[in-house]
C-alpha cells in the first residue's frame, strides 16, 4: 500500500508492501500528529511553546519533550554548539523533530509486525525489509540544483536517510556558533541506522561547513554525501551506489 | 562558512583546474598548473570553467610540471581570509585529485577540510543517477510538485 499523510508542514509517504494492518498504519502515523501538535514552534497552545513563553518548566514537561531536548543537548555538546534548538532566546526543535518522529513511527511499524516499508517523512526516510524479494531498497538523492534530476542513487537496504538543503525554502540553516546561515553547503546528506542521528546530521553538517562530513563519519559513523556552493561532491563514510 | 569563504573555496577550484565536479567534468591539467585564474564572477557555479578569485596573491605555480603519477603541491596563496593551498595529483595531463591542503579556518578554530570526491567515484555517483528508485531523499518540501515526484517514482517500480 501506498500512504500520503499531511502533517508537519511536509507531507509522509508510507510505501509498505505485503499484507497491511490498517490500525497499525494509522496509529504509526498519529505519531507524527502528536509530534506536530507537541513541537510545533507555529502552534501557539504547542507544549513548545509554552516552554518557549516560560510558562511550562521544562523539568514539568513531557517524557517526549524532555527525551527530544536532551538528545538536542547532546547533539549540540557533540558539534560544538554548531546545532542548536535554541536560536535568539527561542526554541525551534525542528532540526530533530521530524527525524525523531519518523523513527518512533517506524519503531513502531516494526513492532506492530510490519517487515517491508519505506516510511518517507518530507525528504527524510527509513527503511525496513526488502521492497520485493532479492532487492534491496535504493534511495535517490534529489540533485540540489537541478530538482528533476538525481544527484546519485544509493543501495539503502535497512536504513535512514536525511538530507539537508537551502534550495527548498531559500532557508537558512544556521550555524549555532556565529548565529549566521551557513553557505558552504549546497546539500546535505547523512546516511546511518537511525533517523533522528540522521536528521540531526544533516542539519549539524550543513551548519558546520567544510568540515562537517569528516565530524560527522568520525563521530557517528555516519556515512555523508554533500555538494558545495562550487558543485563539488565530497563523500565521508562508505556508500554503495546503485547500478541498475 | 561566511559567503567570502566562496570565494577562496572557488579560488582553489580554479587553481585546481576545476576536475572534480559532480558533472564528472575532468579538465586536462595544464602544464602551468593552470595558473591562469580569473573570469566572471558566479558564487553558485556548478560545472566550474568560470569563476572569481577573491585572493590577492600571486599566481599559483606547481613546484614542477606535472607528469604521469605526479603529485604536486600548489603555491600557498595569501587571501584576506587566510592562506590556501591545494595539492593536485596528475596522471599524464589530467587531474585525478584535488585536496586542499590548507585553507582560512573560521574564527581561529582548527578547520579539518573535506576530502572531495575523486574522478573515479564522481563516475560511480553519475552512472547511479539512472538506476531504480524506490524513494527519493531531500530538503523538506512543501510543494506538490515534489509530492507528485516522489509518488510517480514509487509507482515507476510498482
Amino acid at each position: 500500500m501506498n500512504l500520503t499523510h499531511r502533517v508537519m508542514g511536509t507531507v509522509v509517504l508510507l510505501d509498505l508492501r505485503g499484507p497491511a494492518d490498517d490500525q497499525l498504519v494509522a496509529r504509526a502515523l498519529e505519531i507524527f500528529d502528536d509530534a506536530d501538535a507537541r513541537f510545533s514552534p507555529f502552534r501557539a497552545d504547542s507544549e513548545l511553546s509554552r516552554i518557549g513563553r516560560g510558562e511550562l518548566a521544562l523539568d514539568e514537561a513531557s517524557q517526549e519533550m524532555q527525551e527530544v531536548l536532551e538528545l538536542a543537548d547532546a547533539f549540540e555538546r557533540a558539534s560544538g554548539g554548531a546545532f542548536t534548538v535554541w536560536r535568539d532566546g527561542a526554541l525551534d526543535a525542528n532540526g530533530i523533530v521530524k527525524g525523531w518522529a519518523a523513527q518512533r513511527a517506524a519503531d513502531a511499524l516494526v513492532a506492530g509486525g510490519a517487515t517491508d516499508f519505506c516510511l518517507n517523512a518530507g525528504g527524510d526516510l527509513i527503511t525496513r525489509g526488502a521492497p520485493e524479494p532479492g532487492r534491496r531498497w535504493q534511495a535517490g538523492i534529489r540533485h540540489p540544483m537541478q530538482g528533476n534530476r538525481m544527484l546519485g542513487v544509493v543501495v539503502l537496504g535497512e536504513g535512514a536517510m536525511a538530507t539537508s538543503g537551502s534550495y527548498e525554502r531559500g532557508a537558512h540553516i544556521v550555524d549555532g556558533r556565529s548565529g549566521e546561515a551557513s553557505a558552504h553547503w549546497s546539500s546535505v546528506t547523512v546516511i546511518d541506522t537511525d533517523l533522528t542521528v540522521a536528521d540531526v546530521l544533516a542539519t549539524t553538517v550543513f551548519a558546520m561547513g567544510s568540515a562537517g562530513p569528516r565530524w560527522a563519519h568520525e563521530e557517528f559513523d555516519a556515512s555523508v554525501v554533500a555538494l558545495d556552493q562550487l558543485g563539488r561532491l565530497a563523500v565521508a563514510g562508505h556508500v554503495t551506489w546503485a547500478r541498475g | 562558512m561566511s559567503r567570502k569563504w566562496q570565494g577562496t573555496a572557488l579560488f582553489a577550484a580554479i587553481m585546481a583546474g576545476l576536475s572534480v565536479t559532480v558533472a564528472g567534468r575532468m579538465l586536462a591539467g595544464s602544464g602551468t598548473g593552470a595558473a591562469e585564474a580569473g573570469g566572471t564572477s558566479s558564487s553558485t557555479s556548478v560545472t566550474g570553467g568560470s569563476g572569481s578569485s577573491s585572493g590577492s596573491g600571486s599566481s599559483p605555480r606547481s613546484s614542477s610540471g606535472p607528469s604521469s603519477g605526479d603529485t604536486v603541491m600548489g603555491s600557498v596563496e595569501q587571501t584576506r581570509f587566510g592562506p590556501v593551498q591545494v595539492k593536485v595529483t596528475f596522471d599524464g595531463a589530467k587531474i585525478t585529485d584535488v585536496t586542499v591542503v590548507q585553507a582560512p579556518s573560521g574564527g581561529g578554530r582548527d578547520e579539518m577540510l573535506t576530502q572531495y570526491a575523486t574522478p573515479l567515484l564522481a563516475q560511480e555517483v553519475i552512472a547511479s543517477q539512472s538506476a531504480k528508485v524506490d524513494t527519493i531523499s531531500g530538503a523538506t518540501y512543501t510543494s506538490e510538485g515534489y509530492l507528485a515526484s516522489v509518488q510517480s517514482a514509487i509507482d515507476a517500480h510498482t
